[in-house]
């Protein structure tokens, strides 16, 4: 009998997924521990637009607010409006996807229409109005995120089973008289636990930018700090283009922004890679 | 006595997908107008090349796969597609039980071997706790020849031959008592085919198991039959005892296929018979017989006119027109 090695073992040793794991993993501590040190920043202070020095780490804004403890409280938000997205998109998509692979007949028709009909819908216009009527708090944020990011991962599932449904061991506990709901959860979506978490993680990259894309039109929760606020407060003093130029305060979130999409994208990626046996070289 | 498996005109058609709009609805004939009795205790060997059926048909027969007509008995009870009632279906879903082609693919890859042999065990009823499944489990494990340390390792883990033990050990936990064979040892070394085929056979005394077992290769299949049924593009073209199938009097696709087999043997062969061209497309039948564009003993009626089963001997059908009825 041979032994192979483990996911751990390949996921440890591939670099980009390391890098990406890093990067998620860092997020994760400020975003949790950050917020239990540093102060929100509220009010005003008479430091106004000050560069990065030793005691603003990255400057401060036009209210004389810490850009470093906004960002801290940012992540916080990202995290949380993204894990939300993530499970309220998992909840309703997976499912979903799995009947719609197993099923025949017009089950399987309604739901690809479905899936159809929310792909086709132009999200960031409804999901402005949807934020406009719902109120802009940031649980709305990621409910809205949610619900309308469940059809990829949806399409997803649903073309992995696809493919696994025609596998002989799918045959054979049938055969065994395992029931069909069992069928899908223990042979069916353990088997596509692959794509399916990597597009996970894929959600959780979009919502951030969609949150970021919210709070920058102003739907987002103006009680809490997040990287789009930042940007948007920026953009409203117009940073971007005054001279001398905050460069500190419209590039570092913005810089945040791409290092967090980038590092799920990554750690994903490798997931995928490392799960799947064919692509552990 | 009563047949423990009666299959009567079964037919299996699937529909071709349409190209254009305005066409006539054409199907693929996989199976069609198969009628045969397997006794308890036999062994039915069915052959054929590839694509003449045999795997539809057993698929079908497990209500795997719809039946398009025709009826399955099992025990005398009409268990056509296993529309039976709950507990019928769980009865059956235990009682006739598959061993599947291919070792590498029947196995759950991302499922213990132990989980996969427990798991039908509990939702059919033949182990009431996971403790007495285990141990019901590691026992059937020991009888097929492996040890019961596999119970917690992965299929990844195995070769084909151990692979197609556990599949045997996963089918037979669950009591059965027909056991389909699905060229169960095809996808094996020659080597490791012969000790698979001694543990099927030495299963069949112990666990009282009645065979049903496909093969496209006469030698395997001869080996474990007692009776041989042999199909060509989805019809039955003989169903012969096993010693009979070697004579004189048979149909010609089987005199074909019996002259494949290859024998140990320095002495120059009598007479080989190649069959030319390919199997026709089953979605366009020939008219008449079957087999009659590759028979070498073809003759116009044949062209013209299906052959029906005509009774040749004791329990021994060929559908030939040349066929010599017994008196």
């Amino acid at each position: 009998m041979k032994k192979r090695k483990g996911f751990l073992y390949y996921f440890v040793r591939n670099k980009n997924g390391m890098i990406g794991f890093a990067g998620v993993l860092l997020i994760v501590v400020i975003g949790m521990a950050g917020t239990l040190v540093i102060p929100k920043p509220e009010g005003y202070t008479n430091d106004i637009l000050m560069a990065p020095s030793a005691l603003h780490w990255l400057g401060t804004d036009n209210l004389g607010l810490d850009i470093f403890a906004e960002l801290v409280w940012g992540a916080q938000t990202s995290l949380y409006v993204s894990i939300l997205a993530m499970l309220i998109a998992g909840v309703i998509g997976i499912p979903l996807g799995l009947v719609c692979g197993y099923a025949n007949g017009w089950v399987r028709e309604c739901i690809d229409g479905m899936i159809d009909i929310f792909m086709t819908l132009p999200m960031l216009p409804l999901m402005i109005i949807v934020a406009a009527i719902m109120g802009t708090s940031i649980t709305n944020v990621a409910l809205i995120l949610g619900v309308f990011s469940w059809p990829q991962l949806a399409r997803v599932t649903k073309n992995s089973t696809l493919k696994i449904r025609e596998m002989q061991y799918i045959e054979a506990a049938t055969c065994l008289g395992i029931p069909p709901g069992r069928i899908l959860y223990r042979h069916v979506l353990i088997n596509a636990s692959g794509p399916v978490l990597v597009n996970m993680t894929l959600v959780m990259a979009s919502a951030v930018l969609t949150e970021a894309s919210l709070s920058f039109l102003g739907l987002g929760d103006p009680t809490t700090w997040s990287w789009g606020t930042i940007l948007k407060q920026a953009w409203s003093q117009n940073a971007v283009i005054s001279s001398p130029n905050p460069w500190w305060w419209w590039l570092i979130p913005s810089l945040c922004i791409v290092v967090y999409v980038v590092c799920f994208n990554l750690f994903g990626t490798a997931l995928n890679d490392c799960l799947n046996p064919k692509g552990r070289e | 006595m009563e047949p423990i498996l009666k299959v009567e005109g079964l037919t299996k058609l699937f529909p071709v997908k349409k190209q254009k709009l305005l066409e006539e609805r054409r199907f693929v004939h996989a199976v069609e107008d198969v009628s045969f009795e397997v006794y308890q205790g036999g062994t039915l060997g069915i052959v054929g090349e590839s694509g003449s059926g045999k795997s539809t048909l057993a698929r079908a027969i497990l209500a795997l796969t719809p039946v398009t007509s025709g009826s399955v008995f099992y025990q005398g009870e009409d268990i056509t597609n296993f529309r039976v009632g709950a507990a019928g279906k769980r009865r059956l879903r235990s009682e006739l039980q598959m061993v599947f082609q291919d070792p590498y693919a029947s196995l759950n890859p991302r499922m213990k071997i132990g989980e996969a042999i427990v798991e039908p065990m509990l939702i059919n009823g033949q182990a009431k706790t996971r403790a007495e499944a285990r141990e019901k489990a590691c026992h059937l494990l020991e009888t097929v020849g492996l040890r019961p340390e596999v119970y917690d390792r992965f299929p990844y883990e195995f070769s084909g031959g151990q692979r197609q033990r556990i599949g045997i050990v996963r089918a037979l936990s669950v009591n059965p008592k027909l056991l389909f064979c699905d060229e169960s040892v095809s996808a094996l070394d020659v080597s490791v085919q012969a000790q698979i085929l001694n543990l099927f056979n030495e299963l069949k005394e112990r666990f009282h198991l009645t065979y049903v077992f496909i093969g496209h290769d006469l030698a395997v299949i001869r080996y474990i039959s007692d009776q041989i049924l042999v199909m060509y593009l989805g019809k039955i073209m003989e169903i012969a005892p096993y010693d009979q199938l070697f004579g004189e009097h048979t149909h010609p696709y089987t005199q074909a296929l019996v002259s494949a087999v290859p024998e140990p043997s320095t002495a120059g062969r009598s007479q080989r018979i190649l069959l030319e061209g390919d199997i026709p497309s089953p979605v366009n039948p020939p008219r008449g017989c079957r087999f009659c564009n590759r028979c070498f003993q073809a003759e116009e009626i044949c062209r013209q006119e299906e052959p029906q089963m005509i009774k040749t001997g004791e329990r021994h059908w060929i559908r030939c027109h040349f066929a010599k009825p017994a008196h």
